[in-house]
């Protein structure tokens, strides 16, 4: 009998059901009332609700006018309706495709459409909000100087009526982020746990101004920044942000991290300084003892930071007490070594054990995905007393993989 | 606590456990691996995988899937130092991308159940999302068809149902 009923869709739970339905759009999702007496009232069940703009586009329609007022009524009332029958809307989110981005015709229209949503009562009662500009082929293939339409819209933390009251998680891509409302230092978002920022335009005071107004935040991402830190209570950024930086943390007890810089400017002749000082002067990660951290540019630069140490820029990571570094650097990896080590020692006091992976680019300083050789050398420097005197036996691995281009 | 659990993230964890399915057959994975149940998880905290780990409700050729499945990303969350990340991270996807695009409809359901009792949530999230794609752009009669679902309808209720959410039926 058992056996016979798992073949099927059929077979599986109610809260499984309604798990695959709070994946699909609202509207496939309503779709599914039809199918049977049981699944009749899964749909506004599932807590769900995802909405997407693209669906309702002309796509064919001319240049900048593939939006319009009927369709985004449309959308609009499906998505009111949606919300509406859904019984406990605690996820919404919201995809907004817009084909012509310039000039602030398409920003107000977005404006219009996302303030209708998210006015609905059903929406101030969300726990955990999603949105997500996609932005048109046109900048996606290069025409733009800037693959980014955070310009289109902006999200409002002050005024969103689930932040004052619900929101646990917000995950916003593509969108700039602003205004936290005038509050006098009052909670502004209590129950904030979780902010994922993806290529999202946001102010350094905005960001701190968050971590500042949600007791409980924990986790912060964003394109520039990307934090995921169980025990983050400050964030201090007096430079401007790096390209990219990711820490994402599995187990909070153990205070690891996973940290990704990424510089999204070409290799050739950038300034270390902008990445340098700034990337480590703005963190204060004193909880983490467990880290992964990857640059995608060269170890140098951030050893070359050392030199500077001595104004103040000292145990960045005081507690550290492992580290797993994967970089990039320039052809002398043994210089690049020697100034790396020095300068995670100087920076991680505690340290015990650090694994370093250097890949070596090619000549113009590019890093090709397609590699055809990879020549690992692995030195296992086994020492070492920390050059700032602490009793620390640190044990070092360090392999460098070199990185050839499949071009002749 | 922390400071152990902080050793076996660093070694990988060495210590192994047996799973056995419903239908005896029996696997040895690394507590490592098998900690992405959280179920097992769970056990291997309380100090109750000595005997090995019996799954009733896991057929063999499941668990073998899971298995698999488990060894494959059991790197996600050891700190293990030799893969570089980015070709394991493709390998992943394309190893993932294989599995589910080779599930076929009453495995595809069973690996769902056993994710579900074994709280894979990663593992659960792929399969359902593979049901979800399966639905997606479909008509109702169309969802019927391909997943063996019975209408038990009349006519007359099925009309009203459409009519009350009139506006999922319009373009």
């Amino acid at each position: 009998m058992a056996a016979a009923t798992s073949d099927h869709l059929s077979g599986l739970p109610d809260d499984l059901l309604r798990h695959i339905i709070s994946l699909l759009s609202a509207k496939e999702g309503a779709v599914t009332a039809v199918l049977s007496r049981r699944w009749r009232p899964l749909w506004r069940q599932a807590g769900t609700v995802n909405l997407d703009t693209e669906p309702y586009l002309y796509p064919a329609a001319y240049r900048g006018n593939n939006f319009p007022e009927h369709r985004r009524s449309a959308f609009v009332g499906h998505a009111l309706a949606a919300l509406a029958a859904c019984e406990s809307p605690r996820v919404l989110s919201l995809r907004l495709v817009s084909e012509e981005i310039e000039g602030g015709a398409a920003e107000e229209r977005c404006a219009g459409v996302v303030d209708a949503v998210l006015d609905a009562p059903a929406a101030a009662r969300v726990e955990e909000l999603r949105v997500r500009c996609a932005v048109s082929w046109l900048c996606e293939h290069g025409s733009c100087e800037r693959s980014s339409s955070s310009g289109t819209w902006r999200l409002r933390l002050g005024s969103l009526p689930c932040a004052a009251a619900t929101l646990r998680v917000l995950h916003a891509n593509d969108v700039g982020v602003e205004r936290l409302g005038d509050g006098d230092g009052g909670v502004v978002l209590p129950l904030l746990e979780e902010m994922r920022l993806v290529k999202a335009t946001v102010s350094p005071e905005t960001l701190q101004g968050v971590i500042d107004a949600a007791p409980r935040l924990a986790n912060l991402r964003d394109r520039c920044i990307e934090l995921d830190a169980p025990r983050l209570r400050s964030f201090v950024n007096e430079r401007s942000l790096p390209g990219r930086f990711s820490l994402t943390s599995p187990a909070p007890d153990l205070a690891p991290a996973d940290l990704h810089f990424h510089d999204h400017r070409s290799y050739g002749d950038k300034d270390p300084n902008n990445l340098t000082v700034p990337m480590w002067s703005c963190l204060h990660l004193h909880g983490v003892r467990v880290l992964k951290l990857q640059l995608d540019f060269y170890a140098e630069y951030i050893a070359m930071d050392a030199d500077d140490a001595d104004d103040g820029v000292t145990a960045t990571f005081p507690n550290l007490e492992y580290l797993e570094l994967d970089a990039h650097c320039k052809d002398d990896h043994d210089m690049a070594t020697e100034l790396t080590v020095a300068s995670v020692l100087r920076w991680c006091p505690a340290i015990r054990e650090l694994r370093l992976r250097l890949s070596v680019a090619d000549a113009e300083g590019r890093v090709n995905v397609i590699y055809n050789s990879k020549r690992h050398m692995i030195h296992h420097a086994r020492m070492m007393r920390n050059s700032f005197g602490q009793d620390v036996q640190t044990k070092i691995d360090v392999d460098v993989t070199n990185i050839t281009t499949s071009s002749p | 606590m922390a400071a152990a659990a902080a050793e076996a993230t660093i070694d990988g964890g060495g210590k192994m456990i047996i799973l056995i399915s419903a239908d005896g057959k029996r696997f040895e994975v690394t507590e490592a691996v098998a900690s992405q149940s959280q179920l097992i998880s769970n056990m291997i905290e309380d100090d109750c995988t000595e005997n090995g780990v019996r799954l009733p409700n896991v057929d063999g050729d499941i668990l073998t899937m899971v298995v698999d499945y488990c060894n494959m990303h059991a790197g996600d969350a050891a700190a293990d130092g030799d893969t570089t990340k980015a070709s394991s991270t493709e390998e992943l996807k394309k190893f993932d991308a294989e599995l589910v695009q080779a599930l076929e409809n009453p495995v595809l359901f069973k690996l769902i159940l056993a994710a579900n009792f074994l709280n894979i949530k990663s593992l659960l999230d792929m399969t359902c999302q593979r049901v979800a794609d399966m639905m997606s752009g479909k008509t109702p009669e169309q969802m019927r068809e391909t997943f063996s679902i019975e209408n038990d309808f009349t006519p007359e209720e099925e009309a009203a149902i459409r009519q009350e959410n009139a506006w999922a039926f319009d373009d």
